[in-house]
């Protein structure tokens, strides 16, 4: 028998194997099957797997780990700190080269999982740290990230890929393409059943598919494949879980212009699209008024008149939120506006509870295309309210920078969605309150 | 068959975690808890993340 390979299914992973004949007792040193029988396991370079200097892979040898988990690790050490450096550097010159024939790698575990577990992993942790925000406070970060992330585990598994043949690629490209389309199907599923009072259930299977798993482990693991569908599964229902999404109240376009009080309801509710509340027909009495809104995906336009002092509760689990023209954008965003109440003058409180979207409170109705540029079906919200705080802040350079330059121009020339009376409104109803109430003491 | 061919390690881990992950949104959808979006990319991303990197780094035959 020549060099033994360390991979062989036969082989446990050290320490998990039974005491037997050319295998070490577990009191005994580690060693690493050789030719010629077993020898002291010792930390040596790498020379058949290696892409520097073989440090990694002598290190994944000896702890009988992946050498990408090795690279992985030094390059993050390297990143953060420069310790990697260090360390690579201290072992390529300490650590002797390797000159043992047919080296192969101490595991043969899936390197491609190893990689992808590793990657994603790390953007989690990333994620973790930025409190969710990554994705979305530094999207063009994440995407170069995931670009050079790409590229070195192309780079990685590039003799992979030539060593197959051109026709066997297309058909697993075929293949897996198939199940991205199978898996988009069943997430739109999941999402819209979840997002009707289904998640429960939903995440109910999800458990199900969980101790399917753990049972199956103890049967050699042959449904492994379910951790996939479990997953597919988790993802559309935690996204209605994280932004709170009921359609439950219908979907399509909705336009109310109440004129009195009594037309204006103390909610209004719908599941999708988009919905319009023009009171600026409606003369607001004295004191305060509450509105409830809420909305599961889409858009929602208060317009109200410019003497009302406007205050507000939004709560939006993805979108943007502008209460003229105090505004908030991103995931979880809680837009809180709580001025000091008065009951002599016209104030409105307005309570909003919505999934993913925009919440608008101006004092005169945006254009019907607002919020979509050129080819964008999606609402592209901030710089446009001009006169407020975002108008010259890093959002209308953003914009200016991008594909809306057409919509901006036209922008510029409209008037201004919030007039300085409606943003003055509150203090000047308060002013004028406190003017009274001076009156009143003279 | 010997006892470690017979236990997949890789199930087990992705069997415990797909349960937590479930029974966490469970929670949320039954409003005992409130999982945001702060929550929900590193959950999810850890979950396919150490799922992965336990079929990885699970001892296999090299094809």
């Amino acid at each position: 028998m020549t060099d033994q390979d360390p991979t062989n299914p036969q082989d446990p992973p050290p320490g998990q194997g039974e005491p037997g004949p050319g295998r070490p007792e577990p009191d005994e040193a580690p060693t690493v099957p050789h030719a010629g029988g077993p020898t002291p396991r010792k930390l040596l370079r790498s020379t058949g797997d290696r892409i520097i200097g073989g440090v990694a892979g002598g290190l994944g040898r000896y702890f009988a780990i992946d050498p990408i988990i090795v690279r992985i690790t030094l390059v993050a050490l390297a990143v953060f700190g420069g310790v990697g450096v260090f360390v690579y550097l201290a072992a390529l010159l300490f650590v002797p080269p390797d000159d043992r024939p047919d080296q192969g790698p101490a595991v043969g575990g899936s390197r491609l999982a190893t990689i992808a577990g590793a990657v994603v992993l790390g953007i989690a942790l990333i994620a973790a740290l930025g409190n969710g925000l990554f994705f979305f406070d530094a999207f063009p970060f994440s995407l170069v990230l995931l670009a050079v992330g790409g590229g070195v585990l192309y780079w990685l598994l590039r003799d992979r890929v030539e060593e197959g043949g051109a026709g066997r690629m297309v058909a697993r490209l075929a293949l897996g393409v198939a199940l991205l389309i199978a898996a988009g199907f069943v997430a739109v599923g999941a999402f819209w059943a979840s997002a009707l009072g289904g998640g429960a259930v939903i995440a109910g299977l999800i458990v199900v598919i969980g101790v399917l798993l753990l049972l199956s482990a103890f049967r050699g693991g042959r449904a492994r494949w379910l951790a996939v569908p479990a997953l597919v599964l988790a993802v559309p229902v935690g996204i209605v879980s994280a932004a709170d999404i009921k359609l439950d109240g219908g979907y399509g376009e909705r336009e109310f212009r109440p004129t009195t009080p009594a037309q204006l309801a103390p909610s209004y509710r719908l599941g999708a699209g988009a919905m319009q509340i023009d009171m600026r027909a409606m003369k607001f009495p004295p004191g305060e008024r509450r509105l409830n809104v809420g909305m599961g995906m889409g858009q929602v336009v208060l317009v109200v008149p410019e003497d009302v002092c406007v205050t507000a509760d939004a709560r939006v689990g993805a979108g943007y939120v502008n209460v003229l023209d105090r505004e908030n954008g991103g995931v979880d965003v809680d837009l809180r506006d709580d001025r000091p109440s008065t009951a002599a003058a016209p104030r409105l409180r307005v309570s909003a509870d919505m999934g993913m979207g925009a919440l608008l409170v101006v004092n005169r109705p945006p254009p019907e295309d607002f919020g979509r540029g050129p080819g964008r079906s999606g609402p592209q919200y901030g710089p446009q309210m001009k006169g407020g705080p975002g108008a010259g802040g890093p959002k209308a350079r953003d914009f200016e920078d991008g594909d809306f330059d057409d919509e901006h121009q036209e922008l510029e020339n409209d008037p201004p969605l919030t007039t300085a009376r409606g943003e003055a409104a509150c203090d000047r109803t308060l002013a004028s309150v406190d003017a009274a109430s001076s009156g009143t003491r003279r | 068959m010997s006892r470690a061919r017979s236990f997949d390690t890789v199930s087990l881990v992705a069997g415990i975690v797909v349960i937590a992950l479930g029974g966490l949104l469970l929670l949320d959808r039954l409003d005992v808890i409130d999982i945001g979006f702060g929550y929900l990319f590193p959950l999810l991303t850890g979950a396919a993340g150490a799922i992965l990197l336990a079929g990885g780094l699970a001892a296999r035959p090299e094809r």
